[in-house]
């Protein structure tokens, strides 16, 4: 037996009055993980891409999607192991022990083990997902295409026809024309001048107006 | 406190930190009379006062078991009595004869003459 012994034993016995503090300081604790979380499903809202992902070729949208998801995914439970590894377990609430100087000293030695691993795996699963959440912004930004401008439709006797105005000149109008698969390279069309009843000014070929 | 007290409590004895042999002395546990707490009385082996050490049921802290403790069904929330025997058997006792000896410090928790001990002998009501 040393002084130790008797300092465990003194702070086992002096829990007792601090055991309801104790459990308000975990539930503040909680309640502020539970506000972080919040907050970082907002921040993943915000980062989904330039525009919208909707916009992304195919392959480059699901990518992009399964790189946020496994972000959000991982910093979620990086979020919540940090917030266990410093206020502990709310399950645990409900755990009594016979707190004697001996049992607090091998539980605070068992702690310190467990706090040090779920701190460890807090910061992998959050430094992994703050780096798929830039792979996934990444992806969206380079993938993106920029806005068409110049978009116009044209009014022939034989339909419409809409893209992006190349020229317009003597020599009639010339039409840059997405096909309608996916990856196909775009047309040029020359419309002769007089072939042409009306040119408008649109801000999407999706749809007639 | 079990058996017949030999030596009466000597009140004089001065407070000394010190460890000593608690071989000869038997300790019981029994409930506390609220339920919460497991009391384990005897006679303190140097001053041979009644002394009377109270162990609360409670929380330690904050723990990080979870899911897995739950899942290999090591999880629990009621300790067994098998377990507060060990934990009690395991235990440094401290005199808390409740008698202020000479020079007993102002801000001591165990009040008493100091001495601490290692059960040789304790027996637990309710206990398998």
């Amino acid at each position: 037996m040393n002084g130790r012994d008797r300092r465990w034993a003194e702070l086992a016995r002096e829990l007792e009055f601090s055991e309801l503090p104790e459990l308000r300081q975990r539930a503040e604790g909680w309640r502020a993980g539970l506000t972080g979380l919040s907050t970082l499903l907002a921040v993943l809202v915000v980062l989904k891409g330039r525009d919208d992902l909707a916009g992304l070729p195919t392959a480059a949208r699901n990518t992009a999607m399964g790189l946020i998801a496994g972000a959000f995914v991982l910093l979620v439970i990086g979020s919540v192991l940090a917030t266990r590894a410093a206020h502990g377990s709310p399950r645990d609430s409900d755990k009594q022990m016979l707190i004697t100087g001996h049992a607090l000293r091998q539980w605070t030695e068992k702690e310190v083990k467990g706090v040090s691993r779920t701190l460890r795996r807090a910061a992998l699963c959050c430094l992994l997902g703050v780096l798929l959440a830039g792979g996934g912004v990444g992806v969206a930004w380079s993938t993106t295409e920029k806005a068409k401008d110049h978009l116009v439709r044209v009014g022939t006797p034989t339909g419409e026809l809409c893209g992006e105005l190349v020229r317009a000149g003597r020599g009639g109008y010339v039409v840059k024309v997405e096909e309608g698969g996916e990856g196909d390279a775009p047309r040029q069309v020359t419309l002769p001048a007089r072939d042409v009843d009306s040119v408008a000014p649109v801000a999407s070929c999706d749809a007639p107006g | 406190m079990t058996g017949a007290r030999t030596v009466s409590h000597d009140f004089e004895i001065v407070y000394a930190e010190q460890d000593v042999d608690a071989a000869t002395v038997s300790f019981t546990g029994r409930a506390s009379a609220d339920g919460l707490g497991v009391v384990v009385t005897g006679d303190c082996p140097r001053c041979h006062g009644s002394t009377a050490s109270e162990y609360r049921y409670g929380l330690p802290g904050t723990g990080t078991k979870g899911l897995w403790s739950k899942l290999t069904g090591t999880a629990r929330t009621e300790p067994d009595p098998g377990s507060v025997t060990e934990t009690l058997r395991q235990e440094t006792y401290f005199c808390e004869c409740g008698h202020p000896h000479p020079q007993l410090p102002g801000n001591a928790v165990f009040v008493g003459c100091g001495a601490s001990w290692q059960v040789r002998s304790l027996i637990v009501e309710g206990a398998p």
